[in-house]
């Protein structure tokens, strides 16, 4: 906005001294705060210990509590294996759909079920099925005005998670000592409801998916999106693709106004491997909204979002570019359709097609050589496994 | 001073994000638009010789400040195979290395810094940071974070290899060995013998990538604060003189 003219510099200086008053995760409902929400629904942190504000005293009362907690935890020999279980991860994604959390928590919490020997494919039929019957019942910036602070004072994760009760796995043991349903029932709210920010299951903010997984000949082992994000009218969606080898290039044609209302942008090489990393398309996401296309226009990639992103995107195609996915055969001019009530990523393309340009495909050199990104480039699985190292 | 073509500087061009987070760790104008130097320890109450570090880097950052410069603080603790002997915590030693190295690594290139200041006193922390110091490309130093007093009569924790041997067979009283086991340690640093650790230390000096004289200063005394801060002093000058390790030291 400051490069656009719309704001001039004073205010921009303003702007920037007002944005970050305190030490803490970002005031949004982005992927820091999502994580420590889930870990609260996992049951491996204290009951509302997610979203008291960094600078509260009770922020280091529940430090000290903490402290205790895990004294207690080894005499008691309750170990963190039997806490996080298939059952206390189909919480934390009830969690997850009910407050419209970030399309990371799905690589996050596939890499900790990783570490459980849970499966990729039964980590995505858990998405599937819980982000189906599992209603949106708070709402918080970037999904609507109120802040982190606001959700806490409404009453958090507990309240969330009572809320929802009816659909958790109540006897899940946590860090108390005692089940999902004891801390529910115990927890003391501070302050009084606040239902603009959590509301009841009977009127919940959105019946439709928050986040939505997606498969079809351009993503066999599935790619991620965030309905709650998209327009609703944007839910089904085809155009013709503009396909970019990295972020940058991608960014410069949006910018340079070569990307027009029905396109596709497809920005691919940004997989674990092809980024590598998974970078967060945020910028280009920014900027088509920026240039009044966020809803005339789709973006798709092997790489990730930002918690912030809003407008039709999809991301986590697997299997990535890099690795030789048909996301690596997209041609400029190709159709490509997104439907999310279908659950589908269409390349318009027959099998034929896709065989025959695969064939000539040529995995393009590894963008590091050296150091740590030389190495995860090598070692990374793919994002449908939560993009963890693992031996080749 | 002017570093509008540094690293630190080209970010704050291209991500606005990152001076409005900074400005949450009360960073102001003044300190956003100087050169940025990471300091980076193994800080951690892992083991005696790293358990002082944070003052170490404290003086560090206070020769960063003295130059005009703006020090960010990182750690990456190490362990100790004095600790980990005996049992499969061992296995993880050599291993430990090569993952602080990545992290090291990280934390200068992803914020990125103008240059770094590394920090470590051990056998598996001092050649991780020498490791990335190579491997950067970028002005780095390294101060070493000393060595640990002696016991009485030239006492180190070596004694503790055979006295508990010796106690096991009846050989030793528990007295006796009571009195090794807390009279040998009677500070934080490395080893007091040359072992792994101080040899690492030598070598880093040796190498030209610590001052000269910083390897094997007991720890605690101002003969080795003066050198963290020093090299605070030090990196901003080398960041302006673009004096990066792996264009130093030769390859042959």
């Amino acid at each position: 906005m400051l490069k656009s003219g719309k704001i001039d510099e004073t205010s921009y200086e303003q702007l920037e001294e007002l944005c970050g008053p305190t030490c803490g995760s970002c005031a949004f409902y982005g992927t820091a705060n999502t994580m420590c929400c889930l870990t609260e629904a996992l049951g491996m942190s204290l009951p509302g210990a997610a979203l008291v504000p960094a600078v509260y005293a009770d922020r280091l009362r529940l430090g000290e509590e903490t402290g205790t907690a895990i004294v207690a935890l080894v005499n008691s020999g309750l170990s963190a294996e039997k806490i996080m279980t298939y059952q206390s991860l189909e919480n934390a994604v009830c969690v997850l759909m009910a407050t419209g959390g970030s399309t990371n928590a799905v690589l996050h919490l596939s890499a900790v079920a990783a570490e459980l020997d849970i499966s990729a494919e039964a980590m995505m039929a858990m998405y599937d099925r819980l982000s189906q019957s599992t209603p949106q019942i708070a709402k918080v910036n970037p999904a609507a005005k109120y802040d982190m602070e606001d959700f806490y004072r409404a009453g958090g994760i507990p309240r969330v998670m009572r809320e929802i009760s009816a659909l958790l796995n109540r006897e899940c043991c946590t860090v108390t000592g005692k089940t999902v349903g004891q801390n529910i029932g115990d927890y003391k709210f501070k302050y009084p409801r606040d239902y603009r920010v959590i509301s009841t299951i009977d009127k919940p903010f959105s019946e439709q998916k928050g986040l939505a997984i997606l498969r079809g000949n351009l993503a066999p082992d599935t790619a991620v999106t965030k309905p709650a994000a998209i327009a609703i009218d944007m839910h089904v969606f085809t155009g013709k693709a503009r396909v970019f080898d990295c972020e940058e290039i991608a960014e410069a044609a949006i910018l340079n106004g070569s990307i027009k209302a029905g396109d596709v942008v497809v920005i691919r090489y940004e997989g674990p491997k092809g980024g590598p990393g998974m970078r967060e398309m945020y910028k280009a996401m920014k900027y088509l909204y920026g240039m009044g296309l966020a809803k005339k226009t789709a973006l798709i990639t092997d790489g990730r979002f930002s918690g912030t992103n809003n407008g039709c995107f999809v991301g986590h195609i697997s299997p990535e570019a890099a690795e030789g996915g048909p996301l690596a055969i997209v041609q400029d001019g190709d159709k490509i359709t997104i439907d999310i009530p279908k659950g589908v990523l269409h390349l318009h393309l027959s099998d034929q097609e896709i065989s025959a340009r695969l064939a000539i495909w040529q995995r393009p050199e590894p963008k590091f050589k050296r150091g740590y990104l030389g190495f995860y480039s090598q070692l990374a699985g793919s994002a449908a496994k939560g993009a963890v190292i693992k031996p080749v | 001073m002017s570093c509008g073509s540094s690293r630190s500087q080209q970010l704050r061009k291209v991500n606005y994000q990152g001076d409005g987070l900074r400005s949450g760790m009360q960073w102001d104008d003044d300190d956003l638009g100087k050169m940025q130097i990471l300091i980076d320890t193994v800080h951690g109450d892992s083991h005696p010789g790293s358990s002082h570090l944070d003052g170490l880097a404290d003086e560090a950052k206070i020769g960063v400040y003295q130059a005009q410069g703006k020090p960010a603080v990182y750690a990456v603790t190490d362990i100790c195979d004095g600790i980990a002997m005996a049992h499969d915590g061992m296995n993880y030693s050599l291993a430990s290395r090569e993952i602080m190295s990545f992290m090291f690594e990280i934390h200068a290139l992803a914020s990125p810094y103008d240059g770094s200041i590394f920090m470590s006193s051990c056998d598996k922390s001092v050649p991780a940071q020498l490791m990335t110091m190579m491997r950067l490309d970028m002005p780095a130093l390294h101060v070493c974070g000393g060595s640990m007093l002696s016991g009485p009569h030239y006492m180190s924790s070596e004694v503790l290899y055979g006295a508990g041997d010796k106690y096991a067979q009846g050989e030793l009283s528990e007295q006796e060995l009571m009195y090794y086991s807390r009279n040998c340690c009677p500070s934080a640093g490395a080893c007091q013998f040359i072992g792994t650790a101080s040899t690492m230390q030598c070598m880093s000096e040796a190498l030209g990538l610590a001052l000269p004289g910083n390897a094997l200063a007991a720890a605690y005394t101002t003969h080795l604060t003066r050198y963290a801060r020093r090299a605070g002093r030090q990196i901003v000058e080398n960041v302006k003189n673009s004096l990066v390790p792996r264009n130093f030291i030769s390859s042959r």
